[in-house]
């Protein structure tokens, strides 16, 4: 096989091409900028803002793997019609992963540590909070694990996670507080904000420089906030987010401990 | 089988208090924290219990949060020292944990950690130290 440099970089010699790429390049850093720059109060902008930064960040890769599993297959790509093609391949595919593949995992990863277990007095809560708050009743997933975690997420049905090491953690008015907290989430749909955010921050190296960080803060902040003024007093959200800590802190100390024993006994 | 756990009182006056001894701390000093023997020690005893129960106990003897005790039963969990199951009670869902081996069947475990590791450094020498010593 007699390697052709101009084949394998092709790519960058057509101008059409290159334009597409810089193109895609410079229409999500403007939308990066105007998501750091103007203050958009409209969640529903936010997250359009957010999908077409990384969608357009992906885009050129896409567009390049596409473009050279083409050069094998078919030995030419060029063309104007060729071009559109594989532009509207790009984009369905870029589509399909960051709106349907990418929640589906991130979900079925979570359902999968959950056990088949009901309790009562959390299912019970959650119903009359639902009515009240007129948003559609999420189903309570309880995870498997020791460690206190509680997320949110909407995908066709919203559900709350909240994890055995959680329950035994918390009383039963700082259960309520965290459910409380999650229900916010779903109420305003932050918590597709906050996995947006997620997102942006682990396939756009550039949002980490943008201090996005504060967003999830603000969040969490406002949730909190909510949860409180549910239950009238701030004491059980303190304490909750109090023990949450102190487990973190815990668990890093213990994990210290351990190596520097392992490193001892290495020594010895 | 209905277990010492579920007939547990929170009364200080009725909690049985342990108190490690030098011997036992000394002994397992290498893989155990005195926290992760306290309450290993409490489940080898009860054979199960809630975190809650362990911590009311350990409480007794000295200053720990509910928070340590479930990092370091959820440590001993992953080290596969201790197991759990999900149990609905009266306060909800919750862990209870029991002991994976007993006090003598842990011992057991650690001499042959120990034995493994020393023969995996020194390979013949250590092999040929043991069958002098043991020949003896």
């Amino acid at each position: 096989m007699v390697y052709c440099a101009e084949c394998s970089l092709g790519f960058f010699y057509s101008p059409v091409k290159v334009g597409v790429v810089l193109l895609s390049i410079l229409v999500s850093l403007s939308l990066l900028y105007i998501l750091k720059k103007y203050t958009i109060v409209d969640l529903k902008k936010r997250l359009a803002l957010i999908y077409g930064h990384v969608f357009t960040l992906v885009f050129p890769f896409v567009f390049f793997v596409l473009f050279q599993g083409c050069q094998v297959l078919i030995s030419s790509c060029d063309g104007f019609e060729k071009v559109i093609s594989l532009l509207l391949i790009t984009m369905f595919i870029s589509l399909i992963i960051g709106l349907l593949v990418t929640p589906y995992l991130y979900v079925s990863i979570a359902r999968k540590h959950c056990v088949r277990v009901t309790d009562e007095h959390i299912s019970r809560f959650v119903q009359e909070n639902a009515e009240s708050l007129q948003v559609s009743e999420p189903r309570v997933c309880f995870l498997n694990l020791g460690k206190p975690i509680a997320f949110s997420f909407k995908y066709f049905r919203s559900a709350i996670f909240l994890s055995i090491g959680l329950l035994d953690l918390l009383n039963q008015k700082e259960r309520e507080a965290v459910v409380l907290h999650e229900m916010y989430h779903l109420k305003e749909r932050s918590s597709l904000y906050t996995y947006s955010l997620r997102i942006l921050r682990f396939v756009s190296p550039l949002a980490f420089f943008t201090g996005f960080e504060k967003e999830f803060i603000l969040e969490e902040q406002r949730a909190d906030a909510f949860a409180s003024q549910m239950q009238g007093t701030s004491e059980y959200v303190a304490s909750a987010k109090e023990k949450m800590d102190k487990y973190y802190e815990d668990s890093v100390r213990e994990l210290m401990r351990e190596r520097k024993k392992r490193k001892l006994l290495l020594k010895d | 089988m209905k277990s010492f756990t579920h007939e547990v009182t929170y009364k200080k006056g009725h909690v049985i208090c342990f108190v490690m001894s030098d011997d036992d701390i000394q002994k397992f000093k290498s893989v155990l924290s005195p926290l992760e023997y306290g309450a290993l020690q409490l489940l080898w005893k009860y054979k199960k219990m809630r975190v809650r129960e362990i911590c009311e106990h350990l409480q007794s003897s000295r200053d720990v949060a509910v928070s340590s005790v479930a990092v370091i039963l959820d440590r001993l969990h992953e080290k596969g020292v201790v197991g759990r199951d999900v149990e609905t009670g009266k306060g909800g869902l919750r862990y209870i944990y029991y002991p994976l081996k007993d006090q003598k069947q842990f011992e057991t475990s650690i001499i042959e950690m120990s034995v493994n590791s020393l023969i995996e450094k020194f390979g013949k020498s250590a092999v040929s130290y043991f069958n002098q010593r043991f020949s003896k």
